[in-house]
């Protein structure tokens, strides 16, 4: 961060900005990943189709004429019915197979998705009907900011203050926690394994509502058949740097996750800010190898290191 | 009964001990026959088949020896990767840039280094040079690879991945960037088919024999139970890192191939689809032996030009891959071990001749298992 502010302070506020926001996003990813390694202890690979169905149905919405404010609840919806569905429809059946097997469905189900979807929409990515919101901002002193990343940031916070209560207050959300930790023993609690799972499902996919609109609609402003492996890959690396399984340890490495990002693109040189991806995967092995329990020690992740 | 019982169990361990000290001869028998039935069915299909025939016969070996280099690691290990298509592009752009005439390299990487843009090499001695930069390159990451399973090695190895495509795809002075690299002189098609042909028949030998061999033994062994095969002394990292490397160089050699039947490369050519496809294909059709990864991709690749040939014939890309799609789940419920599980087809064919001979005995051998 030093060099961060080694810049001038607006610069380095401005940066600030943008990491927050990115970093929402990242949040948002990891946590969905998260969610669903500490239940099933499966990665899964069709979460980025969760993100583009939840683009598609914006997409639909605006041909259908509807203002874009509705796409917020549209894309949430979409993204919560759609991973619950996965889950009943695709991981159900093979639910008590070894990890590997369900990382492999995870894998078919996302490469069925993306080919129905490219024989329904076609190869080309397609604009989402949405105002360019990256072009309404505001000046705070001299530093410019853009609307649409206040309110990533906002609803990101509001998100995980709401996932935050639902954890700590409800039933099922303690049933999440504990199945995190025991799933047989939370079992022998009496807590259905239907419920939890579902439920982190649910909670993978609304947040994967939320990043949809945000990353797909109002920054990339369009969609296409295969627009979710990018932020698959993020969201797999902010779970992994926060130790797979924790869901702040998911928050938490999606902030490092954006702001190593920022850093590489404000500290490399303009022509190899493409090698930033490339160095942010190599340190992820790294965490993997050295620290697999991630960033936030403490409980302790089931990460098979014979 | 338990007299019987023991008996049986007593003339298994002798069976072990006999036929371990006879592994190069049967890893040499097993690899050869299944070498020639490739050739075989390759060579009748080339040479009788239309020119599209041709083609796809082509890209089914170029494709076939990375799921071969695949299956060197993780049919072995039992651990997954997602890096082997990497190898495929590292190997393939050494090769590519090794082959590729000075006046091609001038006009398209004219900043490249000196002893890239003046090199130019016959298409063994490249690919040769694709397969140790390769082998050099796995090395590194093959001793934190080594040490991780399960998931974290999924991961892992993805993000492995995505560095060796992120850099291809910008070091645009050596690599021509996210342009395409072209110029290559290709080989006339027959040329390219005995190439291709002798290098899987080397492939299928070498997997076979690497499978067999003490290291292959270990790490097969490492993969039932890694801590019982540590605990009689297993060393495990060592054995996962020669497989890793091994396989590394295997994929090379596809690069390599598939490069000289293209004439040239892109970073798109090694996209994540090819990825997932050559994956599926190796852990789920293949299993774990030698024979069925090389009959599984065989008939994978069959069903494949059929669904591509509906795909064109309707106008509509997607359907090939939800046709191989619905495969690999109709494989994963019904034969999740593979097609041959983990024999070999040899072996399957001796124990077959066995009980054909109606020994009761050996039937006790008889049950397949993952």
């Amino acid at each position: 961060m030093s060099v961060v502010f080694a810049y001038t302070g607006s610069e380095a506020a401005q940066q600030i900005v943008n990491w927050l926001s990115l970093g929402s996003i990242y949040a948002l990813l990891g946590i969905g990943i998260a969610a669903v390694f500490a239940v099933l202890g499966m990665i899964n690979f069709a979460h980025g189709e969760v993100l583009t169905i939840s683009g598609i149905a914006m997409l639909l919405a605006g041909e259908a004429g509807w203002p874009w404010e509705s796409f917020i609840p549209i894309a949430i919806l979409t993204g919560g019915v759609t991973a619950v569905l996965m889950e009943r429809i695709a991981f159900r059946p093979v639910r008590n197979a070894p990890p590997l097997t369900l990382l492999l469905t995870s894998l078919g189900l996302s490469l069925i998705i993306q080919n129905a979807l490219q024989l329904w929409r076609g190869p080309r990515a397609e604009s989402i009907n949405i105002p360019n919101l990256t072009s309404a901002t505001f000046h705070v002193g001299s530093v410019i900011i853009q609307w649409v990343d206040v309110a990533t940031i906002l609803t990101t916070f509001a998100a995980l203050a709401i996932l935050n209560l639902f954890l700590r207050k409800s039933v099922r959300g303690l049933a999440m926690r504990a199945s995190a930790d025991d799933f047989t023993m939370t079992r022998l609690m009496g807590i259905r394994a239907n419920t939890v799972i579902t439920a982190a499902f649910a909670v993978s996919g609304l947040l994967a509502g939320i990043a949809a609109f945000f990353y797909l609609g109002a920054q990339t402003g369009q969609v296409g058949y295969d627009y979710g492996f990018t932020p698959l890959l993020k969201g797999f690396i902010a779970a992994v740097i926060g130790g797979l399984g924790s869901l702040s340890g998911a928050v938490l490495g999606g902030f490092i996750l954006g702001g190593l990002e920022i850093f590489f693109q404000v500290t490399l040189p303009a022509q190899k800010t493409p090698f930033a991806t490339a160095i942010v995967f190599g340190i992820a092995v790294l965490v993997l190898l050295f620290r697999p329990q991630g960033v936030l020690a403490g409980r302790g992740v089931r990460i098979e290191r014979v | 009964m338990s007299a019987q019982a023991t008996t049986a169990s007593v003339e298994g361990a002798k069976g072990i001990r006999k036929a371990g000290d006879l592994w190069l001869v049967r890893a040499l028998t097993g690899g050869v026959l299944t070498a020639v039935l490739l050739i075989a069915l390759m060579t009748g299909l080339f040479e009788t088949g239309t020119g599209r025939t041709q083609q796809v016969v082509l890209i089914f070996l170029a494709y076939l020896l990375v799921v071969l280099g695949l299956q060197i690691f993780t049919g072995n290990s039992g651990v997954i990767s997602f890096g082997h298509v990497a190898f495929m592009a590292i190997g393939g752009y050494t090769a590519m840039l090794m082959n590729l005439s000075v006046s091609s390299k001038a006009s398209q990487i004219g900043g490249a280094p000196g002893f890239i843009k003046n090199a130019h090499f016959a298409f063994l001695p490249a690919t040769l040079i694709g397969v140790v930069v390769t082998c050099l390159i796995a090395l590194p990451f093959g001793f934190i690879f080594a040490r991780l399973s399960g998931t974290a090695a999924a991961i892992a190895t993805l993000a492995g991945y995505e560095i060796a495509i992120t850099v291809i795809a910008n070091w645009a002075s050596v690599t021509h960037g996210t342009f395409t690299l072209y110029g290559l002189s290709t080989y006339p098609e027959h040329t390219l088919f005995w190439w291709m042909i002798g290098w899987a028949a080397i492939a299928i030998v070498i997997a076979r024999l690497f499978r067999e061999s003490g290291l292959g033994l270990s790490l097969r062994a490492t993969s039932s139970d890694g801590l019982v095969a540590r605990a009689i002394g297993v060393n495990m990292p060592l054995a996962r890192l020669a497989a890793w490397v091994l396989s590394a160089g295997i994929a090379a050699v596809s690069g390599a191939l598939y490069m000289k039947f293209l004439g040239s490369l892109a970073p798109t050519t090694f996209s994540f689809n090819p990825v997932i496809i050559v994956t599926l294909v190796m852990f789920i059709v293949g299993g774990r032996s030698v024979s069925g990864v090389v009959v599984g991709a065989t008939i994978i690749a069959f069903i494949d030009e059929i669904l591509k040939r509906v795909e064109n014939n309707l106008q509509r890309s997607g359907i090939e891959i939800i046709g191989l799609a619905a495969i690999f789940t109709a494989m994963m419920i019904f034969r999740s071990e593979g097609l041959f599980g983990r024999w070999e087809i040899d072996e399957l064919a001796v124990r077959w001749w066995r009980s054909a001979r109606g020994g009761r005995r050996t039937g006790k051998e008889g049950r397949s298992g993952a």
